[in-house]
């Protein structure tokens, strides 16, 4: 049995009465009171994930540190020193297979230095971070209400409390906007950003076969640092990235903490929702179909290939040097969660071919895909996304289409439709907080809201400022992003409408972006995956 | 960007099989072996043909990534045309460049100047430019990719502009050090493998910021170490899980 077992946050209520939320708050209360140079302080902390408060970082202006709206009132000075900076600071791993393991780690070092000050406050001794599961029963899908008092129940106030958090529709109400949540809070016109567990029917952590989509559930074969041209893992984008979008949200005059690495740490809800991603692997790894890679590059982490290792503080001044080989197995750290139980997942090749026609049992033992991956199709020229959203059009090469044509009349014999997806690249701009919904054959002038069948999905471009910046340490090329739109493709086929060479593509922002907030889509691009 | 696993390694061992032959190649060369192949008769069409073997061993390596980019964002009917067009546009600005350093060793050997003082000087030059400001700006060049068009005669523009633009950050990166060989009078190919090695070494660095510092082979050095450290003393797993142990 383990020692330290990760807890509903929503266990009695959500509020103080929780004992695991309590000393939350008791811990991060100590660790804010301490100094941004102190290792052990919440501010250095959350400057291991992120920071704009070094001078290469700070611009001046919002997100620098110096400029956000509090609580919590965050302290620019004193900076660590040069050496400590350039080992701790701005290590969080994005849009790579390391998002999964550098996180948990992550979250290990701060709940370790948690619990020592919790202890020292008469906490218990396996205090362990609880985790807001968005996706539970009831309303689980709002923020436990220990993190909207600006007070805590003796009067004194609530660490928990943050000022820069709106929410999905900016207005103040913390919810994760989940297909439940959405009938609770009915969404205004043009946002359609619905957040789910889908990733957990994926089978490949790295990778696609019958049941998982590029680049898969942990993300794509990656360094420490990558390039700009890596899409999330499937995990990572929906729900992680959206839920920073969605639970950060933004106002006319800010966007919230949780929208942007450089300041989303500083959020107290961050490590709650995190620990619910790192449970979200550790279910998908309780099946024992799912496997974390056997890659050594995967294994001894980027500091094997000679990039920055993976290093967190620790209490009593020491320092905690980890790989995914250290991390990858919950239960050796002593770890592990109160629920890992999972809803059923379908059969994703048996809904498609009956989608397509075909009758008949399928096997719901995934099949690798053959992974023979090529250009369909792009559109012209980059697009500026503005108001409420903007179309383009992806032209086609007329014989690759119709190879996916084929693949799909060929699916009763093959059992392998080709997989098609849709490549936003080089998605620059500096609104983190902005989600965009991307629709696949929306008539010209049609109202997306009446066309829920054509959406293939939602973006959440969290981190895009940072991808934006042409400053050495990143080239500008922005964020890139994968849908898989087989499902859609698959109707048009059966509707005998994918006998066209071009085909429309509407992104529209959930909220209407900002005037100067410069969201451009370099490049829409189509790619079919066959067999 | 999303890559077809199997045309990744297609390109990855075609190219090492280019450099492996053009080693080959130029350690049989005699033009080559020579050292002054190039530098007595000013870019004729033999000096030519060695700058150009002496590319391919040095540069096949490093034009992985490029090839493998521009290839999977073109249709797999045009990725042959598109790597040939980006081949030849970074190939011709290595050709003016190549031309320009051949005519500099040329009139280096007919100056009169006591060979060692041009090396030494053209090491200067060359040890300066790794550490400046330049190189690291040319370097972030050679690491940044961007949307090429896919049909028709725009496609096959960007394909060459992309080679043009690559091989002008490349040479910008690499000239001082690929004119150093071009100087000596011996050891021309110890030299030719030594430079070979820091470009590939460099380029395994990311994109950095702009500025005064060495660079070149610290990467590669850690990645040596780590392993080294690795097998002497690797940490077990249970060594990191003990630190939460009750």
């Amino acid at each position: 049995m383990a020692t330290y077992i990760r807890a509903n946050a929503w266990n009695s209520g959500g509020t103080f009465t929780n004992q695991d939320l309590y000393w939350y708050a008791i811990g991060v209360r100590a660790m804010m009171a301490r100094a941004l140079d102190d290792p052990a302080s919440w501010w250095f902390f959350a400057a291991i994930h992120g920071e704009y408060v070094t001078p290469d970082n700070d611009p001046g202006k919002f997100p620098g540190w110096g400029y956000l709206p509090g609580p919590p009132n965050v302290p620019t000075m004193p900076l660590p020193s040069a050496n400590d900076v350039k080992i701790y600071w701005n290590q969080c791993q994005h849009q790579s297979w390391f998002f999964p393991p550098w996180h948990r780690g992550y979250l290990m070092a701060l709940e370790a230095q948690l619990r020592e000050d919790i202890v020292q406050q008469g906490g218990p001794s396996n205090w362990a971070l609880p985790y807001w599961n968005y996706f539970g029963p009831g309303n689980e899908f709002d923020i436990p209400p220990a993190f909207t008092q600006p007070a805590m129940p003796n009067g004194s106030p609530n660490p928990l409390f943050v000022t820069a958090r709106y929410g999905p529709y900016g207005n103040n109400i913390i919810f994760e906007p989940t297909a439940a949540a959405l009938i609770k809070y009915p969404p205004p016109p043009g946002f359609h950003g619905k957040v789910t567990d889908d990733c957990l029917c994926d089978t490949v952590y790295t990778g696609s076969d019958t049941n998982t989509s590029l680049p898969g559930f942990g993300g794509p074969l990656s360094g420490f640092w990558h390039g700009d041209l890596y899409p999330s893992g499937n995990l990572e984008q929906d729900p992680h990235n959206l839920t920073h979008n969605f639970v950060g949200g933004f106002t006319s005059a800010s966007s919230g903490l949780m929208t942007d690495p450089g300041l989303a740490a500083l959020d107290p809800i961050f490590y709650l929702h995190h620990a619910n991603i790192d449970r979200m692997w550790a279910i998908w790894n309780s099946d024992p179909r799912n496997t974390n890679p056997s890659d050594p590059n995967w294994l001894k982490g980027p500091a094997a290939s000679g990039e920055r290792e993976f290093i967190m503080p620790m209490p009593g001044k020491t320092s905690w040097r980890y790989a995914p080989i250290d991390v990858n197995t919950l239960s050796l750290m002593n770890y592990t969660y109160d629920n890992l139980k999972k809803a059923p997942c379908g059969n994703p090749l048996g809904e498609r071919l009956n989608r397509l026609g075909v009758a008949g049992p399928v096997s719901a033992t995934p099949a690798p895909e053959r992974n023979a991956v090529e250009l369909v199709g792009t559109n012209d020229k980059p697009v500026a996304i503005t108001g409420r959203g903007t179309s383009t059009t992806v032209q086609l090469e007329n014989e690759v289409r119709q190879k996916i044509s084929r693949s799909l009349v060929m699916a009763a014999e093959t059992s392998a439709p080709d997989r098609v997806y849709l490549n936003l690249e080089n998605v620059r701009g500096t609104h983190d907080a902005t989600a965009l919904s991307v629709f696949v054959g929306l008539p010209q002038g049609a109202n997306p809201d009446n066309y829920p069948d054509l959406l293939a999905g939602t973006v959440g471009l969290f981190g895009l400022r940072r991808a934006s910046l042409a400053d050495g340490r990143h080239l500008g090329g922005g964020l890139s992003f994968l849908l898989d739109i087989s499902r859609i493709v698959d109707l048009m086929h059966v509707g005998d409408a994918l006998n066209s060479n071009t085909l429309r593509v509407t992104i529209v922002p959930n909220r209407p972006v900002p005037e100067d907030a410069e969201v451009t889509v370099g490049q829409v691009s189509v790619y079919r995956e066959g067999r | 960007m999303i890559y077809d696993n199997r045309d990744r390694a297609l390109v990855r061992n075609g190219l090492f099989a280019l450099t492996t032959l053009a080693w080959i190649l130029a350690v049989w060369s005699p033009g080559i072996r020579a050292h002054h192949h190039a530098a007595a008769r000013v870019f004729s069409a033999s000096a030519a043909a060695n700058w150009l073997l002496m590319l391919a061993a040095m540069m096949a390596p490093v034009l992985i990534q490029p090839f493998q980019f521009i290839r999977s964002s073109s249709f797999a009917s045009r990725r042959m045309r598109s790597t040939l067009l980006f081949a030849a546009g970074y190939t011709v600005v290595w050709m003016f460049a190549g031309a320009l350093m051949i005519s500099l060793a040329a009139a280096q050997r007919s100056s009169g100047l006591p060979p060692f003082v041009s090396v030494a000087a053209v090491f200067l030059v060359a040890f300066a430019w790794q550490c400046s400001p330049a190189k690291q700006i040319c370097l972030n060049g050679c690491h940044a990719f961007r949307p090429l068009a896919a049909f028709s005669r725009a496609a096959d523009i960007d394909a060459l502009v992309f080679g043009l633009t690559h091989g002008a950050w490349c040479a910008g990166s690499c000239w001082a050090w690929m004119l150093l060989p071009l100087l000596l009078s011996s050891g021309h190919l110890v030299a030719m493998a030594a430079t070979a090695v820091l470009i590939f070494c460099e380029r395994l660095d990311g994109p950095a910021p702009v500025g005064w510092r060495w660079r070149g082979l610290g990467r590669a050095c850690r990645i040596v170490a780590r392993r080294i450290t690795l097998v002497l003393s690797p940490r077990p797993q249970e060594v990191n899980a003990a630190r939460f142990a009750a």
